[in-house]
């Protein structure tokens, strides 16, 4: 009896210190997304996540991009799976190569930048601490080993719609999103089509994953064409050789690809919505 | 240490740019009336391909399929993407029309070389960022049958290896 009172007693003072308690709470949800680097080639990869605890800000590469299940060497790059960054350094658009390093990680790898002299000169990119990476750019992993991995991006998942800057000529992006999409399922206003497929509608190229691409055009319809062509119009669609057609397949989460503007000027990518 | 990753480098962007297959956009405006099919050629010297009896000139290689249906869309060719597997050295790229009765043939009478920076994509790195659209033909010709003389020559040796078998 005397026992049973003990227990009770100490329950009860545990339950009004635990009601006391203030609990803690926070919005932030971290995530990870896997992409699939194929053997031997390069893949085009995206993060759909942004910095840890960053108010919105860009993560760096070597946080958001995972070293684990890929291939590093301790000393030479040609042994070890790449990042390729498509950047800009001034006015120029230049690449920049990181190495998986078997000790310290994504290391920056010195390249020859041809000059328009004919001069090379070198190209040492920042360290990947210290390299942000904006949400919905896109860049490659370049898989040494013959066999494929799984790349794991990871961040703080973002609630804020995407907006990419789109410039004129070719563009490395993506959809920041977790789950797969259809590329005709997302917002994108400002692509640029017009009479069918000509040479200033705008394309996308997304990889197959053998080192070719799949060209998608935007679709406009030509004044007074047949109406066969009215299932294409304001939509990606691929030419083959019987005629367009819309997109089989959806793009992986993490599957960055390149958009060529062809259009006047650039937009701003929101596929979120506006 | 540098120099040893920018020797790598060069190394393998090298070997990169010499093994593998290239990829030609290429498509057609100001199509002539009665366009049913369209094929990307390559002609090794770079001479305008001429059909005679029946056979293609010297150096004539088919690059695509035919191309045809939705694909022609009024006087418009819609963009193709083909792959070139062999590596070339010299040599030029041309359109070649057929028309719907497979009839008659005409050949565009521009052509990009073998190295167009622009249509020709070498690598993943370098991708296709103009198309080769050549919006100006020849006048449609009749696509010959063989001659005579083949047809003769080719009954002839028919002739003589059936008598060599009945002997």
């Amino acid at each position: 009896m005397k026992k049973l009172l003990m227990i009770t007693a100490a329950l009860a003072v545990a339950g009004s210190i635990r009601a006391g308690i203030q609990p803690l709470e926070g919005s932030n949800v971290v995530g990870f997304a896997e992409v699939t680097a194929q053997g031997g080639k390069n893949t085009i990869i995206t993060v759909p996540f942004e910095s840890c605890l960053g108010n919105g800000s860009a993560g760096m590469l070597s946080d958001l991009v995972a070293t684990c299940g890929l291939t590093a060497h301790a000393s030479d790059p040609a042994q070890a799976d790449q990042l390729v960054v498509l950047t800009t350094n001034g006015a120029t658009q230049v690449y920049y190569y990181y190495y998986n390093d078997a000790e310290d990680g994504w290391t920056p790898i010195t390249s020859a930048m041809l000059m328009p002299d004919g001069s090379s000169q070198a190209l040492t990119p920042p360290a990947a601490t210290n390299f942000p990476v904006a949400r919905g750019l896109g860049f490659w992993v370049k898989r040494m080993a013959s066999t494929a991995s799984t790349l794991y991006v990871k961040g703080q998942v973002s609630s804020a719609k995407q907006a990419t800057p789109i410039s004129a000529g070719l563009n490395l992006i993506g959809y920041g999103a977790v789950e797969p999409f259809a590329l005709n399922g997302v917002d994108w206003t400002g692509a640029y089509g017009t009479g069918g497929i000509s040479s200033t509608t705008d394309r996308i190229l997304v990889g197959n994953g053998d080192g070719t691409y799949t060209t998608y055009y935007y679709y406009i319809k030509k004044d007074g064409g047949s109406s066969y062509y009215d299932q294409f119009t304001n939509k990606w669609v691929k030419s083959t050789s019987t005629g367009p057609a819309l997109p089989s397949s959806t793009i992986p989460a993490g599957q960055g690809f390149w958009y060529h503007r062809r259009g006047a000027g650039g937009f701003t990518f929101r596929p979120d919505g506006q | 240490m540098k120099k040893s990753v920018l020797i790598a480098l060069l190394l393998t962007v090298g070997s990169v740019m010499t093994s593998q297959a290239v990829v030609i956009g290429w498509a057609a405006e100001g199509l002539p009336s009665g366009t049913g099919y369209a094929r990307l050629v390559y002609v090794a010297d770079g001479s305008t391909p001429v059909l005679t009896d029946g056979t293609w000139s010297s150096g004539v290689e088919f690059i695509s399929e035919h191309v045809s249906g939705a694909a022609i869309d009024g006087t418009t060719l819609y963009p193709q993407e083909s792959t070139d597997g062999t590596p070339r050295g010299a040599g030029a790229y041309f359109v070649v029309l057929f028309d719907s009765a497979y009839a008659n043939y005409t050949v565009s009478t521009t052509s990009i070389t073998w190295m167009d920076a622009a249509s020709i994509s070498t690598s993943d790195f370098d991708p296709i960022t103009g198309y080769f659209t050549p919006n100006s033909f020849d006048d449609w010709a009749l696509i010959p049958e063989p001659s005579v003389a083949t047809l003769l020559a080719i009954g002839a040796a028919v002739a003589a290896l059936r008598r060599r078998k009945h002997v």
